[in-house]
């Protein structure tokens, strides 16, 4: 059970910066997974965790200790790696036990840990196989096996599951939770699927070409990003370029005009509307903003719609899967929430309410308030 | 959890952590590299340095370097045709081993079945005999009166040209024992190139020459040349081949040389043929060392 | 794969095969094969197609005390030169392939680049060197010229070797707790080892069949088989050198079998490649 502190991480490969100031507080038994893009440099800073890299600045303390000058084999941690884990000339008992081996433990010692943390990943049977023998899920199991034999401090995982196929990928990361769960040990988890992280993270940190961008519960990175980047890549979104009309007390997003919130931005600015799918509500043609009905995608248990709204772009709606629209219409499109982003912390804005059809016809939006 | 802009260029230096792993670990392998380094330079580096000196300074008398030793030998018309044989018989050596080889490793490349098989461990072979036995079977084999001879005889072709003590033997045995290598080094490349590269030229029509020419060709040229170079220069300087299975004159260099050396105790002489036979494959030698360097690049 | 597309009329390209393969058969083997008849004649006359056999030509071979001595001096230098390369070359060939120090490719290419001169030129250099130390007609001589063609070999296939090897799997161990040294014996170089086995096989083989330099720098009283060879070709009847072929091929066989499972076209073709 061990904290983790980065402070400041550089690392420079040339003149290209890999990481830069990165500072990081991972709690004690907390599942934290580094998520970006490839060249975020999640991996470099997973690696410098585990002692590969020598950062070229800043510092990384377990449990306050700092560790950065401790090569790999003396710092507490275990890492498992996307491939190329097993040692192929060694037996599945012979990879677990090298650890256990190198410190000395008495042989009987190390035949009960390896018996034990073999069971604990679901192979009991594998001691006598050579790596060539199992699965590739197999064998990363066995790898998280002798990670976890050697009862390090933190647990390091650099996409392991990325090799894997779509099914057995989504069963291993469950195991993995539920293991860490078990156990209670403080994890860091590398990688670049966003599904993934919002599935197994007790917190996720985005990151983008060096930097962090924000760190979060998946929760709160899905309910309010802190930058375009992260909305964007954080589940689906749709952005819409945005102004901001002072006079009028309104901030138009393509056909849409929404109550401008409480903020300081002068008139004219221009920033981003961020609305997620499910925040967009059909409407019938006529009653809001006119969209046209691209393409109707049906996933089962539910609708995604894609439109193309003038000013604003081609659009995608979750629905339920009652009354799909069909493709080719024309609709109605209202925005119920959204969040607009100009510089520094994004403002949540509320939709107009959906129209009221007066008795005489006439198609009147009600003014929220001004 | 504040949200930083990326920052414009990072600060210059490395942390001192850093910059003394780098230190030790740049000590160590330098100091790995030594002990081969240094039987290299012993070996080679000195040896060929003291020899281009020594041919330099050749009379005591005479102050400064020299072109007086390679002016004479130069001079003298059988060392002239020597020269002249080697690069011819190398050159000619060359051509049909690549001639053979190239079709050989295309086939080994594409073909599957029995026949590829045995035809993989087949060119191997010359690889595991020694060119001592290799020319002396050679010499069994084609001299008049041998294994060829009598089965051209038995089918009613009582005369033909000799094919060994002359040229034609010296090119069938470098041919014999050359052929192995130069197959794996343009096999290795032709391995290189994946199967959906050929493929996609096939999907958009490209024939089988077609595809050879523009798809396999170029994007085998360094092995290729590699090849072709390693080829020459093993050719080129090859003694015990043109010793056993050539002819009295003319003679390949390497015959010349050692002759120089060991018969006529012309030490001087027989290294300054050396240093020529050396210019000339550095000539072929740079390009040799371009193409792995080129390769060595991709790989790092 | 695309089996067969190479060929666009079966039975035609069939017969074409067939024949270039027994062309090229005839072309390697003839020689090995006459060479061994030769071996097994007591004489061959013209024209027949096979001699008369008689293992007398063995006795005399046997019996010959230069040849003696030539075999001991064979089987005494080229283990020697072997091992001497293999010890200071294999982890040279570590540093190549892992570690990053100034003047690496440089160093690297100049180990290849000694193959760009011509081997004979380099004997007779070394020679008048040799000379000067008074190395010649001994046996450091002898092992110094042997390793002059296993220095190569042993830079060479053994640096693609290590290359090869991912690199997490040496990371993986130090993060298991074991320090460079523990992880390069009882990681690195395990799986490294058919690759090594293949170089030394081709190193051994090197030193052994070496008869250039030996001419040059062990005559007269430190000949190896190789080059006793020489003079058995020049000066003796037929079956003398062909028995003693046999002889100096049997290393080479027995490495042949041993090789096999070594020899997929990867290992070859990868210090081949380099």
């Amino acid at each position: 059970m061990s904290s983790l502190s980065l402070r400041g991480l550089e690392k420079r490969f040339g003149a290209h910066a890999a990481v830069h100031d990165l500072s990081l507080e991972v709690q004690d038994g907390e599942f934290m997974c580094l998520l970006g893009p490839s060249g975020c440099g999640k991996t470099t800073t997973l690696r410098m965790i585990g002692g590969f890299e020598t950062p070229d600045g800043g510092d990384i303390r377990i449990d306050g200790r700092a560790v950065t000058a401790l090569p790999p084999e003396r710092r507490p941690t275990a890492m498992v790696f996307q491939r190329y884990n097993l040692w192929p000339h060694m037996s599945v008992a012979g990879n677990v036990a090298f650890g256990l081996r190198v410190r000395r433990l008495p042989k009987a010692q190390i035949e009960a840990k390896v018996a034990e943390v073999l069971a604990l990943v679901g192979l009991p049977d594998a001691a006598a196989k050579y790596p060539h023998q199992l699965s590739g899920g197999q064998q990363q199991r066995i790898a998280v096996a002798r990670a976890l034999v050697l009862e390090p401090k933190i647990l390091l995982l650099d996409e392991p599951f990325s090799n894997l196929d779509a099914r057995l990928r989504v069963r291993m990361r469950e195991e993995v939770k539920q293991l860490q769960r078990a156990i209670g040990i403080t994890t860091v988890f590398v990688t670049h699927d966003q599904e993934e992280a919002l599935t197994i993270a007790d917190r996720i940190a985005v990151m983008r070409e060096g930097v962090l961008e924000q760190v979060d519960t998946p929760q709160r990175l899905y309910t309010h990003p802190r930058t375009t980047f992260v909305a964007d890549f954080i589940g689906t979104m749709n952005l819409i370029p945005a102004r901001v009309e002072r006079r009028a007390g309104l901030v138009t997003a393509g056909p849409w005009r929404l109550p401008l919130p409480a903020v300081t931005w002068p008139d004219g600015a221009a920033g981003t509307l961020a609305v997620r799918p499910e925040d967009l509500a059909i409407e019938p043609a006529g009653t809001a903003a006119a969209a046209h009905v691209r393409r109707v995608i049906n996933l089962g248990h539910y609708l995604q719609v894609l439109v193309d709204v003038r000013d604003a772009g081609t659009l995608r709606l979750f629905v339920g899967k009652e009354a799909p629209p069909p493709e080719g219409a024309t609709i109605g499109i209202r925005v119920v929430r959204g969040l607009l982003f100009n510089d520094g912390e994004p403002v949540e804005v509320e939709g107009e309410r959906p129209a009221v059809v007066t008795r005489g016809g006439a198609n009147t939006s009600p003014a929220t308030g001004r | 959890m504040a949200v930083r802009a990326p920052a414009a260029r990072p600060p210059a230096g490395g942390s001192p952590q850093g910059r003394r792993r780098a230190w030790k670990e740049g000590a160590l392998g330098l100091g790995l590299v030594l002990p081969p380094l240094l039987v290299l330079v012993f070996l080679i580096v000195l040896p060929a340095a003291n020899a281009i000196v020594d041919t330099l300074t050749p009379d005591p008398a005479v102050k400064g370097l020299t072109p007086m030793l390679y002016a004479r030998l130069l001079g003298s018309r059988i060392v002239r045709s020597d020269i002249v044989f080697t690069v011819v018989v190398t050159l000619v050596s060359v051509a049909v081993t690549f001639g053979l080889s190239y079709p050989l490793a295309l086939y080994l490349r594409f073909a599957r079945g029995r026949l590829a098989a045995l035809l993989a461990v087949l060119f191997t072979i010359p690889l595991f005999v020694p060119v001592v036995i290799a020319s002396f079977a050679m010499i069994t084999f084609l001299v008049n009166h041998g294994v060829i001879s009598t089965v051209l005889y038995r089918l009613g072709v009582e005369r033909f040209p000799p094919l060994v003590y002359n040229a034609t033997g010296i090119v069938l045995t470098q041919v014999w024992a050359s052929l192995p290598f130069a197959v794996l080094i343009l096999g290795a490349g032709l391995q290189a190139i994946d199967d959906s590269l050929i493929d996609g030229a096939r999907d958009v029509g490209a024939g089988r020459l077609r595809t050879f020419g523009s798809i396999i060709l170029p994007l085998n040229v360094t092995p290729t040349m590699i090849a072709l170079t390693l080829l020459f220069i093993n050719v080129f300087g090859s003694f015990t081949i043109p010793y056993l299975v050539g002819g009295n004159a003319p003679q390949m260099l390497g015959v010349t040389m050692t002759n120089y050396l060991t018969q006529y105790l012309r030490r001087s002489e027989a290294v300054t043929m050396a240093v020529m036979a050396f210019a000339i494959s550095a000539v072929v030698g740079a390009v040799y060392v371009l193409s792995v360097s080129r390769r060595e690049r991709g790989a790092a | 794969m695309s089996p067969g597309w190479f060929w666009a009329v079966e039975g035609l390209r069939r017969a074409i095969g067939l024949g270039a393969f027994l062309a090229l058969a005839a072309f390697i083997l003839g020689p090995l094969v006459t060479l061994l008849l030769w071996a097994f004649a007591g004489s061959w006359l013209f024209p027949n197609l096979l001699p008369e056999f008689s293992l007398k030509w063995w006795a005399y071979v046997l019996a010959n005390g230069d040849v003696t001595k030539a075999i001991r001096m064979s089987v005494e230098s080229a283990p020697i030169a072997t091992l001497l390369s293999a010890l200071i070359c294999v982890p040279a060939a570590y540093a190549f392939a892992r570690l990053r120090f100034p003047g690496r490719r440089a160093l690297l290419l100049s180990f290849l680049s000694a193959n760009a001169f011509p081997k004979i030129g380099l004997y007779v250099s070394i020679a008048t060197l040799f000379y000067r130390l008074n190395l010649m007609d001994t046996f450091a001589g002898v092992v110094l010229i042997q390793m002059v063609n296993t220095l190569l070999f042993m830079i060479w296939i053994p640096t693609g070797t290590f290359r090869g090897i991912n690199t997490n799997l040496e990371e993986a161990a130090r993060d298991a707790g074991a320090g460079p040294l523990r992880t390069f014996f009882q990681i690195t170089l395990p799986i490294a080892l058919p690759g090594l086995i293949v170089a030394v096989l081709f190193a051994f083989l090197a030193a052994f069949d070496e008869a250039q330099g030996t001419l040059i720098v062990g005559t007269p009283n430190h000949i190896t088989m190789p080059v006793m060879m020489y003079t058995l070709v020049l000066s003796y009847p037929q079956p003398v050198g062909a028995v003693f072929s046999v002889l100096l091929s049997l290393p080479s066989l027995a490495f042949l079998l041993v090789a096999q499972r070594y020899l997929r076209a990867g290992y070859l073709a990868a210090g081949y490649s380099l």
